[in-house]
């Protein structure tokens, strides 16, 4: 990668707003040409990976509340940092913030949990029926439910394999991890994964029972 | 070349499993999460597409044909604060075409105190047309296309800006807020106004405002780009 991590704090940093130019054909189109330059390249990118971003947040433990903010923060990190995001390394530095971002929105939420109340969230509330799991909002919660009682680093893994798909190469040079801590985590993940939901299954089986 | 384990999705046979995998895998965010980022980022809604593509056009063009573009640009950048000036002259509204639903700016000068809640916003003389009862499908399509006329609203402040009239930005600003009292580009549009009054030499008035929006949206995204006004 060509660029450093990001903090949240980094990705927070907007850049203040630029002096435009005098009015004057050369400060003008110097304004337009170095205004479209990044433009041209921040639009199709918002284009390409804004549902990418919400994704990753979403799966790597952001709150559905937070996900319009934080994707928009993701994104004024990537326009603070273009000049240093070589192209074609966008989608990495995206991915890599974006699991930042969802680490410190986790690490916020636990807070908000302590002072709200002493007892943790039970894994699963409630089983619903075939029907009604049927219902994506009710899936979406017991996944929720599931990923965050799993270590987040084979969350991070799982996240990046199983829903968006990527190589395990991808995987490794995103997360600067060598290719077969992603296999390993990747095995872990899934074991970890397999065994909660057969844990569900098994639940809603005695249930109907 | 390391070997690929098959997806879980694959190969999986619990259907839990598979209705988990594909809930992940299909979360699309909130509505508008484009639009709102794109706002974020100051890009120009449509506006803003067109120039970008018409300057990636140019930049592999020759020097003749970007010396016509050139001029054509240059033509249009004195012609829009002509047309501005002229709007101002005469307030008869069709004789100029707005890029958003026609509210003629009134160049009254921008209080400095914070902006009025939106219930106290002054209602437009004509009442709109009663929409029919919609479904959910065309009450999407009307917030979509409101929310596109929110970001041309907007993209005209910054045209404005850009071309250093910073009276007419806020004359612009003031309508937007007339025109979208309950509009979602609000917080937005509060950067805009302080850039301009900045811009227009109302260092006190950007300031008190910026002082104003940090202490009601401490958490905004945009609080980072508010901040060196509120402590000039």
């Amino acid at each position: 990668m060509s660029c450093q991590p990001v903090t949240h704090a980094t990705a927070l940093a907007f850049r203040p707003a630029v002096a435009l130019p005098a009015f004057g054909p050369a400060a003008i189109f110097g304004e337009v040409l170095g205004k479209s330059k990044r433009e041209v390249r921040l639009r199709p990118l918002v284009d390409n990976y804004v549902g990418l971003v919400a994704r990753i947040l979403r799966n790597a433990g952001t709150a559905e509340a937070d996900i319009d903010d934080d994707v928009q923060r993701v994104f004024i990190a990537l326009s603070n940092r273009l000049d240093d995001v070589r192209v074609g390394a966008e989608k990495s530095f995206l991915v890599q913030t974006a699991l930042h971002m969802a680490a410190h929105s986790r690490r916020a939420a636990a807070r908000r949990r302590e002072t709200l109340t002493d007892h943790p969230p039970d894994v699963v509330d409630s089983l619903a029926g075939p029907e009604e799991m049927a219902q994506r909002r009710q899936v979406r919660r017991t996944l929720d439910q599931i990923l965050d009682a799993m270590d987040v680093d084979l969350r991070a893994v799982l996240a990046l394999y199983e829903f968006e798909e990527m190589t395990t190469a991808e995987i490794a040079a995103i997360l600067d991890i060598p290719g077969g801590t992603v296999a390993s985590r990747l095995r872990r993940a899934r074991a970890d994964f397999r065994e909660r939901v057969a844990m569900l299954e098994g639940l809603a089986r005695t249930e109907v029972g | 070349m390391m070997d690929e384990p098959d997806r879980m999705f694959d190969q999986t046979a619990s259907s839990l499993e598979r209705a988990l995998i594909h809930a992940g895998r299909s979360y699309r965010g909130p509505n508008d999460l484009r639009a709102h980022t794109l706002a974020a980022l100051g890009l120009a809604g449509s506006a803003g597409l067109a120039t970008g593509g018409a300057l990636a056009w140019l930049a592999v063009k020759t020097w003749s044909t970007k010396l016509l573009l050139a001029m054509s640009a240059l033509t249009l950048l004195v012609a829009i604060p002509a047309s501005y000036v002229m709007l101002r002259q005469d307030a008869r509204p069709a004789r100029v075409t707005l890029p958003f639903p026609a509210v003629v700016p009134q160049p009254s000068p921008v209080a400095t105190v914070y902006p009025a809640p939106p219930a106290q916003v002054q209602a437009p003389a004509v009442a709109p047309p009663a929409l029919p009862a919609t479904s959910p499908a065309r009450a999407s399509a009307n917030a979509s296309s409101a929310l596109r006329a929110e970001l041309a609203a907007l993209d005209a402040v910054r045209s404005t800006l850009a071309n250093d009239d910073s009276v007419g930005a806020l004359s612009f600003l003031d309508a937007y807020f007339r025109t979208f009292p309950r509009g979602r580009l609000h917080l937005e549009a509060e950067v805009l106004r302080i850039d301009a009054l900045a811009k227009g030499g109302r260092l006190d008035a950007a300031k008190k405002y910026a002082q104003e929006y940090l202490r009601h949206h401490p958490n905004s995204v945009l609080t980072a780009r508010v901040q060196p006004y509120a402590e000039r």
